[in-house]
């Protein structure tokens, strides 16, 4: 049996996936750095309380979502950043992205930006390719209910992404 | 989306965003260690204000005051011990936050939401209580006794203020975590119906 990865490991090993999911909830890139730290921290604080009902995925997800939907009750009352500003720190962090990729990824997540926060969550954890069951133990909806409302939610984002390119 | 071609692009540029690889592991010990210690001198903080109140209320007693002042301490006391244990639990709480049930997050969070509107409410009708009980109190004592008249100098308008001021800060604070916490509430409960 192989021995459980510590919190350093596992950390490491969702970083990336936490930087997307960050992306999906905060334009602003200041304020995203902070919630990715906002999440790593109370993944840290928490992972002793972590007993193995789920997965260590599962388990690293539901907070980091937790965490991104308190980032939000926190800044509802600033108003979105432009789109313009995450283009721009891409850009200067990861200059082999082309512009139309850096474009395409911006339209995306502005996209999933505007979606309710479940669905938000459920179309995330789905591009990250988790399983029903998984989206099921990080966002406490049934199987059945998670199904039923990551269809509405790609339909969603299908409308958002034409009416954007429509413009 | 029915096209899965479509949907397999919109995974491929999601899974294309830059990230960092690497996460910084000092950073996040020095952010959890500052985090203990923080929460940590609150729960403090909230200890001594309330050993204090007490002091002043048993003080008081022991050096016999006057009924007026000690019934004045003691509301002080009543509202400082429920303040503060009422901040105490939260801190507490906050502290174990991150560590979920795996219910859904949506409902806590509507719970959390809802407690913190009862303990806005809470401290709403208790600013109001106190502060009629306190007037009612203030007239009886001008027009119905000679000594509390007598007692009625600069300092008792300043204590006045001061409680006026003291209790207008809760009626704000109050005021201001009611609304928050609808808001919050709203907000889910729209996300909820979304659900369902």
């Amino acid at each position: 049996m192989s021995e459980q990865p510590n919190i350093e490991q596992l950390i490491t090993l969702h970083y990336p996936a936490l930087q997307r999911i960050a992306a999906s909830y905060e334009a602003n890139h200041a304020l995203r750095e902070e919630l990715v730290q906002d999440m790593l921290e109370s993944i840290w604080l928490s992972w002793k309380n972590f007993r193995g009902d789920s997965s260590a995925k599962t388990y690293i997800l539901r907070i980091a979502h937790y965490r991104a939907a308190r980032h939000i009750e926190k800044q509802i009352k600033r108003q979105e950043s432009n789109v313009t500003e995450t283009v721009e720190s891409v850009d200067r962090q990861h200059p082999e992205h082309n512009a139309e990729q850096q474009q395409q990824i911006n339209h995306l997540l502005s996209a999933i930006r505007k979606l309710p926060m479940v669905q938000k969550q459920l179309i995330t954890m789905s591009f990250d390719g988790l399983s029903y069951r998984e989206m099921s133990e990080v966002t406490g909806l049934s199987s059945s209910h998670v199904g039923v409302s990551l269809n509405r939610a790609k339909a969603s984002l299908k409308k958002l992404l034409e009416h954007h390119y429509a413009k | 989306m029915q096209n899965d071609q479509q949907w397999d692009d919109l995974t491929r540029q999601w899974q294309q965003q830059p990230v960092t690889q690497q996460p910084d592991i000092n950073l996040i010990k020095r952010r959890v260690r500052w985090h203990r210690m923080r929460i940590s001198g609150l729960i403090l903080l909230d200890l001594l204000i309330t050993v204090v109140t007490a002091f002043f209320l048993y003080y008081g007693i022991a050096h016999d005051y006057a009924w007026s002042l000690l019934l004045w301490l003691g509301f002080g006391v009543a509202f400082g011990v429920f303040i503060a244990f009422r901040g105490m639990l939260i801190r507490i709480k906050s502290w174990r936050l991150p560590a979920l049930s795996t219910k859904s997050w949506l409902d806590y969070e509507i719970r959390r939401a809802q407690s913190q509107l009862g303990y806005a409410n809470l401290t709403r009708i208790s600013t109001i209580v106190f502060m009629v009980f306190f007037h009612l109190w203030l007239l009886t004592g001008y027009f119905f006794d000679p000594e509390f008249r007598l007692d009625f100098n600069i300092q008792g308008i300043l204590i006045y203020i001061f409680a006026l001021l003291w209790m207008s800060v809760f009626w704000v604070v109050a005021n201001r975590l009611k609304k928050r916490a609808t808001n919050n509430i709203d907000r889910y409960l729209v996300e909820q119906h979304l659900l369902h």
